[in-house]
């Protein structure tokens, strides 16, 4: 949930440690990697095989549904929301304050993300009282505040010593 | 020849680019340079991530195995019945670090995301399979923690059987792993030993790099401190996110299978009610409840661990496994299929010869000094040292001997 593209007011990081969408040219260690690829296409072969011949309990459709679904909903919703929240964070709050903020958003999303599936409870059932006994809206909601309240306790933190200053 | 050779390579790689170039066109959003300009998207941060969810995935897939092994044991395969509360530490363990590994993998596909946008998409042919392999480790990983968070949680919205979906995708996202740290072992040592100080590079006023991890590990600290209660009693009083709390439900514990309308009825007119004792014996056995209660009591704190990662110990009340074999005339080494009368996925679990010569494997009536209520498996239940919960049988009608 970093700063991301805003025309020309982040620097370049230093060009060796950076991640970019710039061309590769793929495994450092060809050597290694060629045995880890063999050992590893291998193990997911076995995989393979495993969930075709017991089909009748992996139902291969709708397992692959969710397999890729995963990389879809992530790569092409999560991370760009993330990233646009990002964008909006690094143009609306002021640089002094902005990691805090920064920080808050990514620990209360990744919590508020593991949590939804309990807050929406859809696992609930009447005949047994003891799966989901909690109210996990607002154990959810009480841990967001927290998440918040360090974040704010960072900024009277800093805008103090920015004053002392 | 050899200056023909190289001179012909170098026309071959300018024609290529040039040829490439022709595509620059097609760089739009994401794919454009410099689209990604946050110092976080840093190959340190990678390196330091990916070693993280490297160990958090390898505990996670060998105590995912063991479950597995114990559960449906090959002949080779025998679980312990001790120590009493190994399968509870490993299955908690399963489930925690799980539970632990979302910040980690959210974490980490943010900070490599640009490179799902790398320009040109495939260098050469160990860049594909390098590229093609993380789609079953993306997919994998993410397959993974979110089919375990709701099956935990009850909540089954895919089509397939839960435990075995889980299993294989396992080993598909394990492969899937081995390959990646094969392209990117190299790297991330040169990224690690590159630069001692987290802090470096980083951009006016927004969060720098040990702010991230800073953020990440408190995230991982929230979600562990609320759901290790479900099996780590000091942190009971915490579990607000837990899907199951110990001390919550009938009789004080809480339930995982439930019983249907026919068990309840069976309970009900428990007049009717007869255990057999079968297969392999001299004398097969027809007990009623009262019978059973007639013979000889065991007392024993055990924990129930289960499958879903909690845990919690009870005081158990009942007859020894071992009596009533060696009552039909069994040898108290054998083998015993123990069978549920509620049909379902769950009815029938092996006790192994270990297991069953252990003095606490017993089947139980009463747990912390009342008759098991009916959820809980009135009126016998199987219980025993180290075993998944789910192989503690409710309703339990035959024992067989194998």
């Amino acid at each position: 949930m970093g700063a991301e593209g805003v025309g020309g007011l982040t620097p370049l990081p230093p060009e060796e440690d950076r991640l970019s969408n710039a061309a590769d040219k793929g495994p450092a260690n060809r050597r290694l990697f060629s045995i880890m690829a063999v050992i590893g296409w291998l193990v997911m072969s076995y995989g393979v095989y495993g969930l075709i011949i017991n089909a009748a309990q992996t139902h291969p459709s709708s397992w692959l549904v969710w397999f890729l679904g995963g990389i879809v909903v992530h790569d092409f919703l999560i991370a760009p929301v993330v990233i646009g929240v990002g964008v909006l964070v690094s143009r609306a709050v002021p640089d002094h304050y902005r990691g805090p903020v920064q920080g808050a958003l990514i620990a209360g999303g990744i919590v508020a993300l593991t949590a939804l599936p309990y807050v929406l409870g859809f696992g609930r059932s009447s005949s047994n009282l003891s799966a989901l006994p909690n109210n996990y809206a607002t154990a959810l909601g009480t841990l967001l505040l927290l998440v918040a309240a360090v974040a704010a306790a960072l900024v009277a933190l800093r805008r103090n010593r920015r004053r002392a200053r | 020849m050899v200056c023909v050779a190289r001179l012909v390579q170098r026309r071959s790689a300018v024609s290529t680019r040039r040829r490439l170039a022709r595509f620059d066109r097609l760089r739009v959003g994401p794919l454009k340079a410099e689209a990604f300009t946050s110092t976080l998207h840093s190959q340190r941060l990678a390196a330091l991530l990916g070693i993280a969810l490297g160990v958090s995935f390898s505990i996670c897939f060998v105590t995912g195995l063991l479950s597995d092994l114990i559960q449906t044991p090959p002949a080779w395969f025998t679980w312990p019945a001790r120590p009493v509360g190994l399968y509870r530490v490993t299955q908690g363990l399963h489930v925690a670090t799980g539970f632990a590994s979302i910040p980690l993998l959210l974490a980490k596909l943010w900070i490599a995301y640009p490179r799902l946008w790398a320009w040109p998409p495939v260098a050469g042919l160990l860049h594909l399979v390098e590229r093609v392999s993380l789609i079953p480790l993306v997919g994998g990983s993410l397959f993974l923690l979110f089919t375990g968070v709701l099956n935990i949680g009850f909540w089954y919205p895919w089509g397939f059987f839960f435990p075995t979906g889980h299993y294989w995708a396992a080993w598909i996202t394990i492969g899937a792993l081995v390959v990646h740290i094969g392209a990117k072992a190299t790297i991330a040592r040169h990224a690690l030993g590159r630069s001692r100080s987290l802090a470096n590079g980083r951009m006016p006023g927004g969060l720098t790099r040990r702010g991230f991890l800073g953020a990440v590990t408190g995230a991982m600290g929230l979600i562990t401190l609320t759901t290790a209660g479900q099996t780590f009693s000091p942190l009971r009083g915490l579990a607000f996110l837990a899907p199951y709390v110990p001390g919550v439900g009938p009789q004080g514990f809480p339930v995982v299978g439930t019983p249907n309308a026919d068990t309840v009825k069976q309970a009900q007119q428990i007049g009717t009610y007869r255990l057999m004792v079968s297969g392999a014996v001299s004398r097969p056995l027809e007990l009623s409840l009262e019978d059973l209660q007639a013979l000889l009591q065991h007392e024993a704190d055990l924990p129930i661990s289960c499958v879903n990662g909690w845990s919690q110990t009870l005081r158990w009340k009942g007859v020894r496994l071992a009596d009533l074999v060696v009552m039909a005339g069994a040898p108290s080494d054998s083998s015993v299929t123990v069978q549920s009368l509620q049909p379902g996925t769950y009815d029938v679990s092996l006790v192994n010869p270990v297991q069953l010569q252990d003095p606490d494997t017993m089947l139980a009536l009463a747990v912390n000094g009342e008759p098991l209520h009916v959820d809980h498996g009135f009126p016998v239940r199987l219980i025993g040292p180290n075993r998944p919960g789910v192989t503690n049988t409710k309703w339990v009608q035959r024992v067989s001997v194998d």
